[in-house]
């Protein structure tokens, strides 16, 4: 699984930030969000559904 | 499990429209229909305070929709707008609509949310609004753009207060006023609320506390607001902010227990076999928090719904029920004044707090005996480590001694290194009641 964030619809909110640290970070220049690791492995994975199902913006996704 | 089971959703917003995605998520194959009295697709609230007023959200008002539209079709839900539920019907199980249509379901999830509250004698006026629905936002943003002028908002609660800044930045005047004697009382001891609010001042925006403000008096446009004292602030727009109440008027005489929202056990069941509650509606215990109450946040919304959408999947299984429960510390976020404001756990006035600080970013911790609450500004990632905390039950001082640090720490994981200052403490008392 990939995680695809979508830059333009980030709004920087940070909550994928909270659901997984490991994941994401926030740009505090930019004030969009950074992904760490593209491709969690299954035991991250748990983590990265949430940080999905977190953001307010709709802009993660998880693809296979 | 059965093809012809229908779960039936009043409320379609961000709680209903998570329990239809899970439950597609979690292989649900029946029919799911989503009741909703608003007249336009679902769409985030969030952002009306913030990005829409201002006019920086990416995409304009699609930025709003909660899923585009294309989903309801592909994911088999069944969305009908502009139909307004009457009441939860228990003999044949089922919601009966304000135009007397009768849907009969097999589980029936309430989500229907809560509205502005206002305040005697202030509704309806012309020129005195609230910020609940994109109706709402869109009438705001209207009167917002014939300015600038003076605007007075009535509260210093979250909403209120985005509201100030989106104002403020756009060249209005604003006057906050406040009857209690700090900011966010209702959520944070006064210390807290008060350094949530530092940037006002930068924002051009007047906050004052323990406000008697007195119903409007007569006129049809409310030109001033008046206090008890004599003293009055113009106004060419007002906007009241003063917090909301669940929308649960529509199941009274449905059996189900209400006060202060749905009564719900911890997988979100009502009192009413089969009948769910969900999202700024519902009163859920959390084991986290050991709290049992209404929590009006976004995330909590999210998780509700997907909680229910396990259980109702659950019970349409013929396996033992094991229902998943609400066992994750719940988190908000606010953008006061420039900043990023996150919240997780409960917080209440009466804590203990420590607040730690190095340039811009802060920590903060509340509790009693055991760690409460985590506060953070511009600094998400100690909001996550915070919630680690919190579902462990660590202790008021183990709290205390990680905020210590936490402040100071880099925001950016192990490896890129900020440029630390030295923390200063600061511990606040319990505020006397
Ligand atoms: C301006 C604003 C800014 C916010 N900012 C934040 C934030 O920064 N962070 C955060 O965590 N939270 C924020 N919130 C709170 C968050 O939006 C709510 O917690 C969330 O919307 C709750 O979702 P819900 O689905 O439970 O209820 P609601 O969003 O209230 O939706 C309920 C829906 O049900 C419909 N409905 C009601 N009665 C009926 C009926 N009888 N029949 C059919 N339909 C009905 C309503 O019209 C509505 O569409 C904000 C809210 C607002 C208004
Ligand atoms: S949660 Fe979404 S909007 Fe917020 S920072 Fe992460 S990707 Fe961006």
């Amino acid at each position: 699984m990939r995680i695809h964030l979508n830059l333009e619809e980030c709004l920087g909110y940070g909550n994928c930030v909270v659901e997984a640290p490991d994941l994401f970070d926030l740009d505090e220049d930019t004030n969009k969000a950074i992904v760490l690791i593209e491709n969690p492995d299954d035991g991250q994975l748990e983590e990265a559904r949430a940080a999905v199902r977190s953001c307010p913006a709709a802009a993660l996704r998880l693809e296979r | 499990m059965s093809r012809s089971e229908r779960v039936l959703i009043v409320g379609a917003s961000v709680a209903g429209v998570s329990v239809a995605e899970e439950l597609r998520e979690q292989g649900f194959n029946g029919e799911i229909v989503l009741l909703s009295d608003e007249d336009c697709e679902p769409y985030d609230r969030p952002p009306l305070s913030k990005q829409f007023l201002a006019g920086t959200l990416p995409a304009g008002r699609q930025s709003l929709a909660l899923r585009d539209s294309g989903w309801y079709e592909k994911n088999n839900v069944c969305l009908r707008l502009s139909t307004k539920a009457a009441k939860v019907t228990t003999d044949i199980l089922g919601v009966r609509t304000a135009d007397d249509e009768h849907f009969p379901a097999d589980h029936v999830v309430i989500a229907t949310g809560a509205s502005a509250r206002t305040l005697p004698g202030w509704s309806g006026l012309p020129g005195v609004l609230v910020l609940r629905t994109l109706r709402d936002a869109d009438v705001l943003a209207a009167c917002l753009e014939r300015g600038p002028g003076r605007l007075v908002v009535l509260g210093a609660g979250f909403i209120g207060l985005e509201v100030a800044t989106a104002a403020a930045d756009a060249g209005w005047v604003v006057q906050v006023l406040e009857r209690a004697d700090a900011p966010l009382s209702r959520v944070l001891p006064p210390a807290l609320g008060r350094l949530c609010v530092e940037g006002a001042v930068g924002h051009n925006v007047q906050i004052d506390y323990s406000m008697d403000v007195l119903e409007p008096a007569g006129g049809d446009i409310v030109q001033e607001v008046r206090l008890r004292d004599g003293r009055t602030f113009p106004a060419d727009l007002i906007v009241l902010g003063v917090g909301v109440v669940p929308n649960t008027g529509w199941l009274e005489g449905s059996g189900l227990e209400c006060h202060d929202g749905v009564v719900c056990d911890g997988s979100g069941r009502t009192t009413e076999p089969r009948v769910w509650a969900v999202g700024d509606v519902a009163r859920w215990p959390n084991s986290v928090t050991e709290q049992h109450i209404r929590v009006e946040q976004w995330q909590t919304a999210r998780d509700h719904g997907r909680i229910v959408a396990g259980a109702i999947s659950q019970c349409t299984s013929t396996e033992p029920l094991d229902l998943p429960v609400w066992d994750t510390a719940p988190y908000f976020w606010s953008d006061l004044f420039g900043r990023k404001v996150q919240l997780s756990g409960h917080a209440s006035p009466d804590m203990n707090s420590v607040i730690t600080r190095t340039g811009k970013r802060v920590v903060a911790v509340l509790g009693d005996d055991r760690l409460r609450a985590v506060l953070a500004i511009d600094h998400p990632r100690a909001i996550a480590v915070g919630r680690r905390l919190l579902s462990r039950g660590a202790t008021f001082s183990e709290g205390v001694e990680w905020a210590k640090g936490a402040a100071s720490a880099s925001p950016k994981p192990a490896g890129r290194v900020a440029n630390a200052v030295t923390p200063e403490t600061l511990t606040t008392p319990p505020q006397a009641l």
